[in-house]
């Protein structure tokens, strides 16, 4: 007889094994004597995915401002096709630093202050004159003479001297 | 009885419900048991063993459908663990000897041979010719490939049928 035909026929002789009587009680008695289970509440399926977008928006609101800038500047740049602005060699400012400043009557004396010194893109020598007025809150002329006011000019308790310039029909300002 | 019904119960610590769940298949669970360990009161022992395990466990079952596949794996791991400790044991004191009935020496023959192979052998000739699962149950219950299950198989009943030849050649 072949070794799978004798264990087939071996497997027989325990499949009349009967559990004990009180296997019932025995099993409930072990179950009696365990530790009590906590019911275990099954995750709200919106609780699975809520953990990692609450990271994820904590990471995005944590790295987005560092990479911000940077980010922006690489557009510019990218979309533009942007060579590096002019430098007024004179000045050692661009025009953009320049010209930033004076159009935009909501800058404040010290905004003007770092935003100045160079040549003023878009205005007349006399549209300057009054935007600079315009900013400070006292304003006492210097010196005046045909394409040249020197102001001092009074922000809070700081002082600055203004040169407004124009010359071969650009206009420059410097604020120290 | 409704079985995935039950196995929500017991998974919300319903004590009766699981004892219900395990006493459905008495037979099937004893009989596994008894294969391993050789002796009635072991094999209720490890029963015991199994249930506080499965009430302890069952919230990390994730289909319940698997419920019984699941419950024999335990039981075979309790049925291992009982043995090697019997056999860490065996130095310090005498096994208990069977209580289950006076020809019980003359039928454990061919199951002693079957419990002297290596483990992994062992419990694939165990489950497949006296429990009668199927490959791929015991392939759940074992936790391995089917694959596996069938090499396992093969050199289990190789490695009978050389010592059983050669026991037979004795005799004669």
């Amino acid at each position: 007889m072949s070794i799978e035909n004798r264990l087939k026929e071996d497997a027989r002789k325990y499949k009349d094994i009967q559990p004990p009587a009180d296997l019932r009680e025995k099993l409930s008695l072990a179950l009696e004597n365990a530790a009590p289970v906590r019911p275990v509440k099954s995750k709200q399926p919106w609780k699975r995915w809520l953990a990692p977008v609450a990271v994820a928006a904590l990471l995005a609101l944590t790295i987005l401002p560092l990479l911000q800038g940077d980010l922006s500047d690489n557009l510019v740049g990218m979309l533009n096709n942007q060579k590096p602005a002019d430098t007024d060699s004179a000045e050692g400012v661009t025009t953009d630093d320049a010209t930033a400043g004076i159009p935009d009557l909501t800058l404040a004396a010290d905004d003007l202050r770092t935003a100045s010194n160079g040549y003023v893109s878009g205005a007349s020598f006399s549209e300057t004159v009054a935007e600079v007025e315009s900013q400070f809150e006292r304003f006492t002329e210097i010196r005046s003479a045909e394409g040249l006011a020197v102001f001092e000019a009074h922000a809070g308790d700081k002082q600055y001297v203004v040169t407004i310039e124009e010359r071969d029909g650009k206009v420059y300002i410097a604020i120290e | 009885m409704d079985i995935l019904r039950a196995v929500a119960k017991a998974k919300q610590g319903d004590k009766e419900a699981l004892l219900d769940l395990i006493m459905a298949r008495e037979r099937e669970f004893f009989g596994l048991s008894y294969l391993y360990m050789r002796n009635e009161q072991d094999a209720a022992d490890v029963m015991q063993d199994m249930i506080v395990i499965l009430l302890t466990k069952i919230h990390t079952l994730k289909k319940d459908s698997a419920f019984y596949s699941w419950a024999k794996q335990i039981l075979v791991r309790c049925c291992l663990s009982r043995l090697r400790q019997g056999q860490r044991d065996a130095g310090e004191e005498p096994p208990e000897s069977s209580v289950y009935d006076p020809d019980s020496a003359e039928r454990m023959d061919l199951l002693n041979a079957v419990h002297a192979l290596p483990e992994h052998q062992r419990d694939v000739v165990l489950l497949f010719y006296y429990n009668d699962r199927s490959f791929e149950e015991i392939s759940e219950i074992l936790d391995c490939p089917v694959g596996t299950v069938k090499s396992r198989l093969h050199q289990g009943l190789k490695k009978l049928k050389g010592r059983l030849g050669d026991e037979y050649r004795k005799q004669a």
